[in-house]
């Protein structure tokens, strides 16, 4: 037998194989290259399709990360006098002095209830009032009382404003908690405001237990063509005007102890507020 | 130079066709991989394909459960007899209203829901139907419109003009009644007994006279294996994409598979492990609930989630502020099956099925069929003496007991509902309180 020439017989025969199977591995990355439609294009037909449910978007589109993970939170369990003792700049034995009950602390001004663990309430008494400088004709405004809280607040520089709603005499600041660097919609601090005074505060703490591997999510009009779904699949048709859209997070499931924040687009409307899992793009309603 | 490639060539030659030759296998290894694999790298997969069935039942459509529990047949002899809702009778008067024509200009209000004399069909169209806003699911058709919500049996009796019948219900604006023709063969066929009919008596009791069996009916004690049904199945098919859902333990025998937004809590049952489909959601500002659209969610929701097992029936079971509550129980031989077997839950708002609970362990194979016969309605009733008082309804159907390990006894069982609410089951062989697991429950 002549070893050279089976060599190079073989050699010729791979030599096609080869060229065959590249060909057929180029042909299957051409067959599958997608074609990248233009956002506006994609956001015009999200447009469409939400008109189709009697919805208007009248809300801008905010540029989205392209990954984001899973997060594992527990309650703050820092405690009442814990709390009030950051809130007060005062020692925790201090603190410990004012506690009347499980759940209630009474600390010069201001009475504390936990709602639940990581969960309270502080109503002050009198109310508080900033005091601005003589003949200062300028207004107290949301600015101030956002100062007042990273001076005095619990953990207030993880909190960022969400909203102030209401008027002159009644009016409500809202701010969110943020985890690895995003809002969670679910986790709230609220300030009352009444003629221009504190009166009360009412805030959830949690703790970032565990955060999962990032992975690639969905951008915003995704997200509103999975609001169209979920609006054909539930036969909702009334009337509605998306008016903000945030990506952030959300648990609209809880455990006593631990939870899962999942990365939401979260659609504020006029009748409701719709969450969008963004690994998914499955839709829940939300109080928030 | 030329002189030395060469000899160089004849000297190596040997040595570089088997080089050339073995990158050449290892390159069509490469690309065969390549193309088996698919294209890594050029496309951005936003998650693994992941496909799971949960197939513990089949499909069902909203008409299918839509049916009544039973219904009973009152002879122009005064004879009354009940049908099962699932008898092929039932299912022939369902269908016949279905294409009957409303006779224009005869529904008005009416002093009496049951017929004063002669003969007359009363279908119980479950709770479920009192409160659906058109004339049950069977009475959907343009005939029906301007007929107003059903509240309660239906009554049917023959008019004097051939192929037409008098459907009186009562409504929540007082008692209707209307004529309705071209009804077929379907209802006039039930005005006969057959042998899916059982001899009833109609029990005075006090302002609601009771339906219940007239003499000592047979009725069988069956022998079922339970199945239990791999929930990890279950549990993968609710998400879209079920590598997303973190397992969470919150309690002593119960895990919360969640992503955030919705999860499935797997829980111990009485006869096996329970699960709970949670999709938490808030209510909509000025959205109505529609009783039909949601009942159809419901269906739609347990066909996805493992779909039905046996034959079912609807039944609205609250309506609240936070939505509607169906419960899907099981008719087994003709008979409603009381308990937790099988038994399915839906909550739903606006259309939204929040949750879902059903008791994943499910009849699967008859074993052993043994006929007994059982208490009559007035031996029944003298044997509860004084006990009856505060009592609104009786029903007689099948109750479950454990006997083996994964094998259920059905036992003949009477369900007396108070008027408190208080539910007791009582065997309908002897009377005996029956009290066993997963019968606590409605």
């Amino acid at each position: 037998m002549n070893f050279s020439r089976v060599k190079l017989l073989f050699l010729s025969i791979f030599l096609a194989l080869n060229a065959f199977l590249i060909a057929q591995w180029l042909d299957l990355q051409s067959s599958v290259s997608v074609y990248a439609q233009p956002v506006s294009d994609q956001l015009a037909h999200a447009q469409s399709v939400l008109a189709m449910y009697h919805v208007r978007l009248d809300a801008g589109i905010p540029a989205s990360p392209t990954q984001m993970g899973l997060l594992r939170v527990a309650r703050d369990g820092t405690g009442l006098v814990g709390i009030a003792a950051t809130m007060f700049g005062v020692k925790p034995a201090q603190a410990q002095k004012w506690r009347r009950g499980p759940t209630h602390l009474d600390a010069p001004g201001a009475q504390y209830a936990e709602l639940a663990p990581g969960s309270f309430v502080v109503r002050f008494r009198p109310p508080v009032v900033l005091q601005r400088a003589p003949f200062s004709r300028q207004h107290v405004n949301t600015e101030d009382w956002h100062t007042w809280l990273q001076k005095h607040g619990y953990n207030a520089d993880n909190y960022e404003e969400l909203n102030s709603s209401g008027g002159d005499k009644r009016e409500s600041v809202t701010y969110d908690q943020t985890l690895a660097g995003y809002p969670v919609f679910t986790a709230r601090l609220v300030l009352q405001i009444e003629a221009g005074k504190l009166t009360a505060l009412t805030q959830q703490s949690l703790v970032l237990t565990n955060a999962y591997a990032p992975r690639p999510i969905i951008n915003a009009v995704s997200a509103l063509l999975s609001l169209a779904d979920f609006l054909d699949k539930t036969g909702m048709s009334a009337d509605n005007t998306i008016q903000n859209i945030r990506i952030g997070y959300a648990a609209l499931l809880t455990t006593p102890t631990q939870w899962v924040l999942a990365p939401v687009w979260r659609m504020q409307t006029t009748r409701g507020v719709f969450f969008v899992n963004a690994l998914s793009g499955e839709v829940g309603v939300g109080l928030q | 130079m030329i002189k030395s490639w060469l000899i160089w060539w004849r000297r190596s030659r040997e040595l570089t066709v088997s080089l050339a030759l073995t990158l050449l296998v290892l390159l069509s290894l490469v690309t065969s991989a390549l193309i088996w694999t698919g294209t890594p790298g050029q496309i951005a997969v936003d998650r693994p394909s992941f496909f799971s069935r949960a197939t513990i039942g089949s499909h069902r459509s909203v008409t299918a459960v839509s049916i009544p529990s039973s219904m009973l047949l009152w002879t122009a002899n005064n004879e009354l007899y009940r049908f099962s809702g699932d008898s092929q009778t039932v299912i022939g008067v369902l269908s016949a209203l279905a294409r009957a024509r409303a006779v224009s200009g005869k529904v008005h209000a009416a002093r009496s829901v049951s017929p004063l004399s002669g003969a007359y069909l009363q279908l119980n169209l479950n709770d479920f139907h009192t409160l659906a806003t058109p004339v049950g699911m069977w009475l959907q058709g343009p005939q029906w419109a301007g007929w107003p919500p059903i509240s309660g049996p239906l009554f049917l009796s023959p008019t004097a003009t051939q192929g037409q019948y008098t459907v009186r219900y009562q409504t929540t604006r007082g008692t209707w009644q209307g004529v309705i023709a071209k009804a077929g063969s379907g209802v006039a066929a039930a005005f006969t007994p057959n042998a899916q009919s059982t001899p009833y008596a109609t029990v005075p009791f006090g302002t609601t006279p009771l339906d219940l069996p007239y003499d000592q009916i047979e009725m069988p004690i069956l022998d079922w294996t339970l199945a239990h049904p791999v929930t990890s199945h279950l549990v993968d098919a609710f998400f879209s994409d079920p590598t997303t859902a973190v397992g969470i333990a919150d309690g002593p025998d119960s895990t919360l598979y969640t992503d955030g937004i919705r999860g499935v809590r797997v829980l111990g049952g009485p006869f096996g492990e329970v699960a709970e489909f949670l999709s938490p959601s808030a209510r909509l500002r000025g959205v109505k609930p529609n009783t039909i659209q949601n009942l159809a969610a419901a269906v739609a929701a347990v066909n996805q989630n493992g779909g039905f097992v046996g034959q079912n029936f609807a039944a609205l079971q609250t309506q609240t502020s936070a939505g509607q509550e169906f419960q899907f129980d099981e008719i087994v031989s003709g008979w409603p099956l009381f308990g937790s077997v099988g038994q399915m839950n839906v909550w739903v708002q606006e259309g939204n099925v929040v949750r879902l609970r059903r008791n994943l362990d499910y009849l699967q194979e008859l074993l052993d069929e043994q006929r007994v016969r059982v208490l009559s309605g007035s031996q029944l009733l003298s044997l509860l003496g004084s006990r009856t008082r505060g009592i609104v309804s009786i029903r007689l159907g099948f109750g479950a007991q454990m006997i083996a390990e994964d094998t259920v006894e059905l036992d003949p069982i009477y369900r007396l509902q108070y008027r408190s609410g208080r539910v007791q089951y009582l065997s309908a062989q002897t009377g005996a309180s029956f009290v066993e697991t997963g019968m606590s429950g409605p």
